[in-house]
């Protein structure tokens, strides 16, 4: 209950059908319609170290595995490791009298403990880059695994492409077509006598030694019936997971751990491919270049108080409306039904799959439609009329001057009204049979959009569904 | 139009466009890149769920919306935590269990065309692909992974299905057997220092500590030890192996367990009882053997591959291995495969992700965009091919006819 923007109880109703609350949701200015994570399409916009805040660009990030060059966390509990520099005392090697001191380089997690000293790993003498790979032991097997395989299928499409091209009917079904992919290696004998294929494939396809089965396993360790273990100085599935690739089993195979990085997404609306959010590209920056939440765009809904509801009569609730944006804003509260509301979305759909296909030029891939819960637990009351929200004025709040008397207010409608605010009272009557009350409302309000390229009216009426949970019922 | 088809324009090696190589698994799932060795990470198989928040197995659902809301908050992960790629227009390849439900499937499907818009999917067999890593054609695979242990012979590239095999005995089974020996038989020191059952304390073990005590401290036993800890089950004036040491757990809130030396030795002895059928994981390998063609039981005999998790397990390969070679001789078996040996293979990767590699392998090969389902086509068709649906199985003698 204490969370500022009371994101269980107020609820917007997203076009895809999901409920969520105002800072969940984003209001495309081109399509007009709210939209929210889970139906636009999110895109990786720049990329990032979380410790050191440099950006890294989509090559480098690739050929990095996604992993910072020069910040690492620590294999044992995934803290961020510091390099720490001692120095220590060498002898000439020709002249055994004469020592001299060279600084050193070692990573330690001033969490854990843990250092790289621990495992043996020898220190470095740069102090930072000095840490190279991990190598995979199979690298050169599964090398040649891959041109093999690359090899094969590559001379299996041009083999389809020739069939294809010669009309010739094939008489079988192939058995393994049907069941696997059609034999690459099946086809192996074929290759040679393809004239397309590619020069020094033969070579390739030869140097690479199938493994061999083996009647000897590796059993248990001779001591493990006798040997005490060290429960500590076996890693847990997180430390083995952390590098997949190699899943160290005791904690000295443990090797530092490059840090992974971070995205910046952005967000895109599906219907007209417009971003709704995009982050300003310096990772230390929070703002944004363009960030069309609704929490800007959508006078945003509280409860005043929380109050407990009484059974089987009306209850007097108060919520607030608040003016986000530099406009003022003409409003009304209308009721919601959930029937109606679905049966529109429907037709809708119809409506827009057909403009789909006969345009056929951008063709928006839908996602299935949410079905959420929409069902009321009490009748509300609305107050009737329009009102008028003024504009978000951020000196406004340094005046003292009555705003009230400026807007000829109808006390029936509106309960109080500060700057960019207003009180509104409902009445709710919480249906038999519930404990908690759930209503909804429509709020329609005109939008004064400002996107330059607009060509509707500048100034649209929008309406949003709105859930709000008023509260638990008393007997 | 035929409806497996190359998408030319993009090439594979367009570095911009890595195909992305997904296996989802119960427990964990193995994400990373085309023609890359290892996956980019192994994560498990869990999400927030949407009402409550708590985090839940992906494949627990009750219903087609809850999975589908799993696997689009999964995958937004795999891509935006790990990957970090754009889904969009690029190709993914799914490497998928045979065994598994189409409900999953198509929702996988779905999830990737729909919310994340990529190229196209190509779901590849997993036990076909574990197979391309050895670099040679024919073997039977065991995957031995989260609730289940599952056999597909695959002989020639082919797997043959009428020969599968699963039973419930995957590392779920060890860890339900671990609790069960815990709770009858573990101690544990309270703060005071006075010493209780555990069975007091607590009356079940939270999964990932079962899982935990399971990875650091069990074991599967020798056959020896196995039968003389059995027969002492019945006749007690045989004695027990001397236990191997008992291990201090700590367990939160100040307690610390006592696991007892046999406790670590006899969990997973579960995998190794017949069921009531008389099935176990040696029965499963003689069984899905017999199943085969004659001409192919000798070289699947002599080509298995133990994959999945569970095969990491210390000594568990080689149990297994003990306790095929003794059972091909008891009389059910000798008469049915005379004169056979057992090989097993050891795959250029860690157990857990062998059907991800080879995923991986195939998805950097032009064999997956031939084999691949584009977005159009599944929106013009609403599905994906299934393997067992002849509407797709008879594929060439369609593409004649549209030619
Ligand atoms: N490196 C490892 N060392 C020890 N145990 C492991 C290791 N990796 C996985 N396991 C164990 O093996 C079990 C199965 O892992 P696996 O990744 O095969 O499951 P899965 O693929 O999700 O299951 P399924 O194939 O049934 O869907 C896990 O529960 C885990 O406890
Ligand atoms: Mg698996
Ligand atoms: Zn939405
Ligand atoms: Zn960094
Ligand atoms: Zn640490
Ligand atoms: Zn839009």
């Amino acid at each position: 209950m204490a969370h500022l923007f009371q994101v269980d109880r107020v609820k917007l109703l997203c076009s895809c059908g999901v409920l969520k609350p105002i800072t969940a949701i984003y209001l495309c200015r081109h399509c007009l319609k709210l939209r929210c994570g889970n139906c636009v399409s999110h895109e990786v916009d720049t990329l990032f170290c979380p410790n050191c805040l440099e950006n890294l660009p989509s090559t480098e990030a690739r050929l990095k595995r996604n992993r910072c060059g020069s910040c690492f966390d620590c294999p044992s509990c995934s803290h961020t490791l510091v390099t720490r520099a001692t120095s220590v005392q060498t002898t000439a090697p020709d002249d055994p009298s004469k020592t001299s001191s060279r600084k050193v380089y070692y990573l330690t997690c001033t969490r854990c403990r843990w250092t790289s000293r621990d495992v043996g790993l020898k220190d470095q003498t740069v102090a930072s880059g000095g840490w190279g790979e991990q190598d995979n032991e199979h690298y050169r097997f599964l090398q040649f695994l891959m041109e093999h395989y690359r090899a094969l299928a590559q001379a299996e499409k041009l083999e389809r492409e020739k069939k294809r091209s010669s009309h010739r009917k094939s008489t079988y079904l192939s058995l393994s077509d049907k069941y696997s992919l059609p034999s690459l290696l099946g086809r192996k004998s074929l290759t040679p006598l393809s004239p397309y294929s590619p020069k020094g494939d033969a070579s390739q396809i030869s140097e690479m030694i199938p493994l061999e089965a083996s009647s000897e396993v590796e059993g248990l360790p001779d001591d493990i019936f006798t040997e005490e273990v060290i429960l500590s100085s076996v890693t847990n599935m997180e430390q083995r997971m952390a590098s997949p690739e190699f899943q160290p089993e005791t904690v000295t195979e443990l090797y530092p751990l490059r840090k992974h990085i971070l995205p910046k997404r952005s967000l895109r609306c599906r219907h007209c491919e417009h971003n709704l959010s995009k982050p300003e590209y310096n990772p230390s920056s929070i703002k944004f270049k363009i960030q069309l939440g609704a929490f800007y765009h959508v006078p945003e809904v509280r409860l005043v108080k929380s109050i407990v509801l009484k059974a089987g009569v009306e209850n007097g609730v108060q919520i607030s409306l608040c003016n986000p944006t530099p406009h003022d804003i003409t409003l009304a509260l209308l009721p919601f039904v959930p029937e109606a509301y679905l049966q529109a979305q429907q037709k809708e759909e119809c409506s827009e799959g057909g403009l789909v296909t006969q345009g056929g030029l951008v063709r928006v891939v839908d996602i299935p439609r949410e079905t959420s819960d929409l069902k009321l637990t009490g009748d509300v009351a609305l107050p009737q009329g329009q009102v008028i929200l003024a504009a978000r004025d951020d000196t406004a709040e340094y005046d003292d001057h009555d705003a009230a008397s400026a807007y000829k207010d109808d006390p029936q409608v509106v309960a109080w009204r500060r700057a960019n605010k207003v009180g509104m009272n409902l009445l709710v009557t919480p249906h038999s049979d519930t404990t908690r009350v759930k209503i909804g409302l429509v709020l329609r309000y005109d939008y004064t959009n400002t996107v330059a390229t607009a060509t509707e009216a500048r100034i649209v009426t929008l309406n949003v569904p709105i859930m709000i949970d008023v509260g638990p019922v008393s007997e | 139009m035929p409806f497996y088809e190359s998408i030319s324009g993009i090439g594979l090696k367009n570095e911009k466009n890595i195909t992305i190589v997904l296996d989802f698994g119960a427990a964990y799932t193995k994400a990373g890149f085309a023609g890359e060795y290892g996956p980019r990470v192994i994560t498990k198989s869990e999400v927030k769920c949407r009402e409550t928040g708590k985090m839940v197995p992906v494949f627990n659902y009750k219903g087609e919306d809850e999975l589908r809301h799993h696997l689009v908050d999964f995958i937004h992960k795999l891509y935006f935590r790990s990957l970090l790629v754009n889904p969009k227009d690029r190709r993914v390849v799914v490497v998928e269990d045979l065994l598994g439900s189409s409900l999953v499937r198509d929702t996988i499907a779905s999830v990737l065309f729909r919310h994340y818009e990529v190229l196209s999917v190509s779901f590849v067999p997993s036990y076909l692909v574990a197979v391309m890593t050895l670099g040679c054609s024919t073997a039977l695979v065991l995957d031995l992974g989260h609730n289940e242990a599952r056999i597909v012979p695959v002989y020639e590239e082919v797997p043959i299905l009428n020969a599968w095999q699963a039973l419930p005995l995957g590392a779920h089974s060890v860890h339900s057997s671990l609790s069960e020996l815990l709770l009858d038989r573990a101690m544990t020191i309270c703060e005071g220092g006075e010493e209780q059952r555990l069975s007091a304390v607590m009356d079940e073990l939270p999964d990932k500590i079962l899982e935990d005590i399971t990875v650091r401290t069990c074991f599967a036993s020798t056959v020896e030890r196995s039968n003389r800890l059995q027969n002492n089950k019945y006749d007690r004036s045989i004695e027990p192996p001397p236990p191997p040491p008992s291990i201090q757990y700590p367990l939160s809130g100040s307690h610390i367990m006592t696991i007892p030396g046999t406790v670590r030795e006899m969990a997973a002895e579960v995998l190794f009882e017949q069921d009531r059928d008389n099935l176990c994981i040696p029965t499963m390998i003689l069984n899905a053997i017999i199943s085969c063609p004659v001409d192919t039981r000798k070289a699947l005999a002599e080509n298995l591959l133990f994959i999945g998790g569970l095969a990491e397990l210390k000594g568990l390969k080689h149990r297994i291995l003990a306790e095929v070679r003794a059972l091909v001789t008891t009389p059910a078996y000798s008469t049915l495969l005379p004169s056979i040996s057992f090989k097993l293979h050891t795959p250029p990767a860690k157990d857990n992700y062998v059907s991800w590699l080879g995923g991986a392998i195939l998805g950097a090969t032009e064999a997956v965009v031939i084999r691949s389902v584009s977005r159009e086509q599944y929106l013009s068709r609403g599905c994906v091919p299934d393997w067992c649906n002849l509407f797709y199985n008879t594929r060439d003698e369609r593409d004649q006819k549209t030619l």
